[in-house]
């Protein structure tokens, strides 16, 4: 029984200063990627990053900046390779920093939560009003919540399949 | 990942360091070396900077200098006080003969293989091994591959070779950025080293362990040459009883730390290993102090 194995990389998106944030779509990071794929490894590397299980950007979370990446097992080590190039992300300066590896969504989902619990604290540290903390709470609490609703999702679509 | 250091972050002026700083703690180093070039080695007095705001627990602010080697016969000033003070000591050789005045005479623990060029002097495993016997480990800078497409390739080819000369166990990756946008984080930084044809280990080694072993090597360079001498506590002369009461606390902290590798450990008393009495009715340590 052939099955095609993935790796799902979680990155957060690092902005130098943190005054404004621009949003940034999926398709934004994935171009950034796969530009930065071509220019390192070529013809050869983009070529492998289109077959199935294709090179994606499955989940972006706008507010806490996280990504969730897909890539065939065989092409991860390249494709982490050329992850420390990428230093714009269309106009904006941005770098990538890897922070989770796993093979299947709900492992990174599970990461994702935990990951947002626990910048939970520090965050709140920064806040400097009542009104500033419930807001980072609630924007916290919706990433948790979303995170579990596309692991439902996907979950369920791949059932469905 | 166990501890991933960066020993090169440059000085610049002092808004742009802190946020290097503050961009080296966020994305997870337990060490950083802030960096001082001079280009040529003249007797200049360098003062040690203080270390610098801000402070977080376990997160250590090195100090560290590099130079450049052109000319063998400038090289002493290598060994002076003022260069040795600092808590590590780079050099990056440009000839052939500085190569191997690096590796087997000077007195330093890092030595810099440029990428921003062509290796201009051939590596030799025989020279390579001399460093590697006395601890010194071979360092090269992500943050220009970052920076140019050029300097990429220079970068890879660079390490590569070294990489072929030495099996890729001595080598460290460092930084050497010009902005904080130019960090990486520890895990994406070993990533790279598939690209220099290290495997799985000796790219995370690049970034953790062969730092550790650094810095062990740069306060063993410090300590220069002592002599350590055993004593049985019960054996201690009158006038040194003192001593007894300094240990006790020593060895309490100890306890306390859980007796841990800490490499931000306990400063002060130039001690260094540690041997259980065998004889004794409380078995207990004796320091090896270094005279």
């Amino acid at each position: 029984m052939v099955r095609f194995k993935n790796r799902y990389i979680v990155c957060k998106l690092e902005f130098g200063c943190r005054v404004t944030l621009p949003d940034l779509t999926q398709d934004a990071v994935y171009r950034a990627i796969a530009t930065e794929l071509q220019v390192l490894h070529g013809d050869y590397g983009t070529a492998c990053a289109r077959k199935y299980p294709n090179l994606t950007v499955q989940y972006l979370n706008p507010s806490t900046n996280l990504v969730m990446v897909r890539c065939s097992r065989d092409q991860c080590k390249q494709i982490q390779s050329c992850l420390p190039f990428v230093k714009k992300i269309g106009e904006v300066d941005v770098f990538l920093h890897t922070l989770h590896l796993a093979g299947t969504i709900r492992s990174c989902m599970k990461f994702i939560v935990r990951y947002h619990k626990s910048q939970l604290p520090l965050l709140m540290s920064e806040c400097r009003n009542p009104v500033e903390r419930k807001k980072v709470q609630e924007m916290l609490t919706d990433s948790c919540a979303d995170s579990g609703r596309t692991l439902g999702l996907l979950e369920r679509s791949t059932t469905s399949q | 990942m166990s501890a991933p250091m960066d020993f090169n972050i440059p000085t610049c002026e002092r808004s742009t360091l802190k946020e290097k700083i503050k961009m080296a703690h966020r994305l997870g180093y337990k060490a950083v070396a802030i960096n001082i070039f001079i280009p040529e080695l003249t007797q200049t007095s360098k003062k040690k900077k203080s270390q610098q705001q801000p402070t977080w627990k376990s997160f250590r602010q090195l100090t560290r200098i590099s130079a450049t080697l052109a000319d063998v016969q400038h090289n002493f000033v290598m060994s002076t006080d003022i260069v040795q003070q600092y808590d590590l000591v780079a050099v990056q050789p440009t000839t052939d003969k500085t190569f191997y005045q690096a590796c087997t005479a000077l007195n330093v623990d890092i030595i810099t293989l440029d990428v921003t060029e062509k290796l201009p002097f051939k590596l030799k495993r025989t020279t390579i091994n001399a460093a590697v016997q006395r601890g010194i480990k071979f360092e090269f800078q992500y943050s220009p591959a970052i920076r140019d497409s050029t300097l990429r390739k220079y970068f890879i080819a660079n390490a590569q070779q070294f990489v072929f000369c030495d099996k890729g166990k001595n080598i460290i990756l460092t930084s050497g950025c010009e902005k904080a946008m130019e960090l990486r984080g520890p895990y994406d930084v070993a990533n790279l080293g598939s690209l220099l044809n290290l495997n799985a280990a000796q790219s995370k080694a690049a970034v953790t362990l062969n730092c550790e072993a650094l810095l062990k090597h740069s306060e063993s360079r410090r300590l220069n040459k002592s002599v350590s001498k055993v004593e049985k506590l019960e054996e201690i002369p009158g006038n040194e009883t003192w001593l007894l009461d300094k240990l006790r606390v020593h060895s309490s902290l100890e306890s306390v730390n859980g007796g841990s590798r800490d490499i931000a450990g306990i400063h002060g008393i130039d001690s260094s290993d540690e041997e259980t009495s065998v004889d004794g009715p409380a078995a207990k340590k004796i320091k090896l102090v270094q005279t």
